[in-house]
């Protein structure tokens, strides 16, 4: 799922490294496109919840 | 061993041998002390930036390294078939806080590979991995062909 400019925030926790972090749609999308920007795991839309 | 050639390699073949490669060895210094270790990179070709994890704990000798911004040293070299190549970038390694992430800095961390993380035995969420970025103030090359026929008589 596609961010929408909306400015909504979201809460990021992966999985893996349990790292947090709040980030704003473009940058869930590169997230789940890429993986988590610490430690490299494979993210799905499931590791984020609306901040 | 007979040196037959020696060149500086051009900015294109830096960046060709940077992006074909993904571990290096990063060196820093604190006063008169060095250090240096094997590190994992992305490279990003039009930034000319080196996006780096580094897993450190804070009793580690390299967390000691890794405070304030230290001077930094990457050499990258590859071998093979009467052929040497070797890029040495140096610049400051600045520390990256998940506050200061951008959609296009995920893209490039994203790009980074991950081979050393392999080797350690925590799992991930028992390590301390911080970003990191080298933006380098000088970066060069150089090739060197050595005839190994000539060696072999």
């Amino acid at each position: 799922m596609m961010y929408m400019p909306d400015g909504t925030d979201f809460t990021f926790v992966c999985p893996e490294c349990a790292e947090s972090m709040v980030v704003n749609g473009p940058m869930r999308d590169a997230l789940i496109e890429n993986g988590c920007v610490v430690c490299a795991s494979s993210v799905s839309s499931q590791s984020f919840s609306r901040a | 061993m007979s040196l037959d050639q020696q060149t500086n390699l051009s900015s294109d073949d830096v960046d060709a041998l940077l992006s074909r490669h993904e571990t290096g060895v990063l060196s820093l210094a604190k006063a008169d002390e060095p250090y240096a270790i094997p590190i994992s990179y992305g490279y990003d070709t039009v930034g000319g930036r080196f996006y780096l994890r580094l897993v450190s704990t804070p009793e580690s000798e390299k967390r000691a390294f890794l405070t304030s911004s230290p001077d930094a040293r990457l050499v990258v070299q590859e071998s093979g078939e009467g052929v040497y190549r070797s890029v040495i970038a140096t610049g400051t390694l600045e520390r990256v806080s998940t506050d200061d992430l951008t959609p296009e800095r995920i893209v490039q961390y994203g790009q980074a590979k991950r081979p050393l993380f392999e080797i350690w035995a925590d799992t991930k969420r028992d390590l301390d991995i911080q970003l990191f970025e080298l933006v380098p103030e000088s970066v060069s090359g150089r090739e060197v062909r050595v005839d190994l026929d000539e060696d072999a008589k």
